[in-house]
């Protein structure tokens, strides 16, 4: 039996005092996707017809190279905030929920490492071959 | 996780036809009934209504089953007239009040269950206390340090009296918010459309104090940023009101306050 009074219930533990940076990010790593998306399928539209040659030295040119890390990091860190929404929406066992939250800025952590790495790698080790 | 599937003693089973109805204009009312008192799980009853001998709104229907049919079946009703939203169900799949609904609006049978995801406690009438509670916390009252004038009221001008239009007619019948996916499964610490709405109705009047207060008491990842859009609120409002642009005006007063 739950003695609390109705108020005590609503005001729980208290407002964190955050959220709107979260709010901000999504909004605008969503509209830095649009541009960036648009260029991916094209550079995909692009590389489709090439050899692993003319790829590599698609990677070559700067710009290439840094709007693709642009891209794979905007799409990484806005899948981490709607992951960590969708997360705290469904998951109410507080470990259950700790644990997914770890899981996940883990996955996001390695894949953007490991990313970067081989955008890295392709750029500037081949070309220097 | 979020439960998906309903306990086994929720299951909503199908309950009999209470009553033959004779004539021309004859309609289905397949309703909800649950008795706290007895062991059973809820069940849908069918009550037969001759539409030539009743009135016009599906509340003049539940009045009608009520007065001659079967006195059991227990709602909560009021003014009648779509101001003090003690009728709000769900009809026919959508959270609306049964004294400004038509009858004629619905074709075929007329579905009538408790506003969804709410405790009942007994047939149509589900337990609004933790909603309530919940407007309680907002502190829906003007909050002032400094002193009415003398002999005056607070003036507003009427440019900042317009801005409570479209969040004063709120009649708190709680449609909204039992309409929404994200208070259906977050409604402990999510605020719901209803309140936020409320909150913003005091956000914005000018004359009050406690605007920066107000804000930081919403400003958390459950109370106001649960809200995804998903604008099933504004869908459903029986008064026309937008809580889902009043909840939007809230985020942009967070964000223009960090800028």
């Amino acid at each position: 039996m739950d003695y609390r009074t109705p108020l005590s219930r609503a005001r729980g533990l208290g407002s964190a005092h955050e959220g709107t940076g979260h709010f901000v990010s999504q909004r605008l790593s969503s509209w830095a996707l649009i541009p960036l998306t648009f260029w991916f399928v094209v550079a995909l539209a692009y590389l489709a017809g090439s050899d692993s040659t003319q790829a590599t030295d698609w990677f070559h040119q700067p710009l290439n190279a840094l709007l693709f890390i642009s891209f794979l990091l905007v799409t990484l860190w806005h899948a981490n905030l709607g992951v960590q929404v969708v997360i705290e929406d469904y998951l109410y066992c507080d470990v259950l929920k700790i644990i997914s939250l770890m899981l996940l800025k883990g996955t996001m952590a390695l894949l953007t490492i490991a990313g970067l790495y081989f955008i890295v790698h392709i750029s500037f080790a081949t070309g220097a071959a | 996780m979020a439960e998906l599937k309903l306990p086994a003693n929720s299951i909503v089973k199908k309950g009999k036809t209470v009553n033959q109805a004779e004539g021309n204009n004859v309609r289905n009312f397949i309703i909800y009934r649950w008795n706290p008192d007895s062991e059973e799980n809820p069940r849908t009853d069918t009550y037969q209504i001759n539409l030539d001998e009743c009135g016009p709104m599906v509340l003049d229907a539940l009045l009608k089953i009520k007065n001659d049919i079967d006195p059991t079946l227990t709602f909560r009703r009021s003014c009648r007239e779509g101001i003090c939203g003690s009728c709000a169900m769900n009809i026919s799949g959508r959270n609306t009040l049964a004294c400004t609904k038509a009858i004629a609006d619905y074709a075929g049978d007329i579905q009538i269950y408790p506003l969804p995801h709410l405790p009942v406690i007994k047939d149509l009438v589900a337990d609004l206390t933790h909603f309530y509670g919940q407007l309680t916390s907002i502190e829906p009252w003007m909050k002032t340090q400094t002193p009415a004038p003398q002999d005056k009221e607070r003036l507003q001008s009427k440019q900042d009296r317009a801005k409570l239009d479209g969040l004063y007619e709120c009649i708190l019948c709680a449609c909204c918010s039992t309409s929404c996916p994200s208070y259906w499964w977050n409604s402990e610490r999510y605020l719901g459309p209803a309140i936020l709405l409320q909150a913003h109705r005091w956000i914005q009047d000018s004359r009050d104090e406690a605007t920066g207060e107000r804000l930081d008491y919403l400003e958390d990842p459950f109370r106001l940023y649960r809200c995804h859009t998903i604008m099933n609120c504004t869908n459903t409002c029986p008064k026309g009101l937008n809580p889902a642009k009043a909840i939007a005006e809230i985020k942009q007063l967070m964000v223009k306050r960090t800028l």
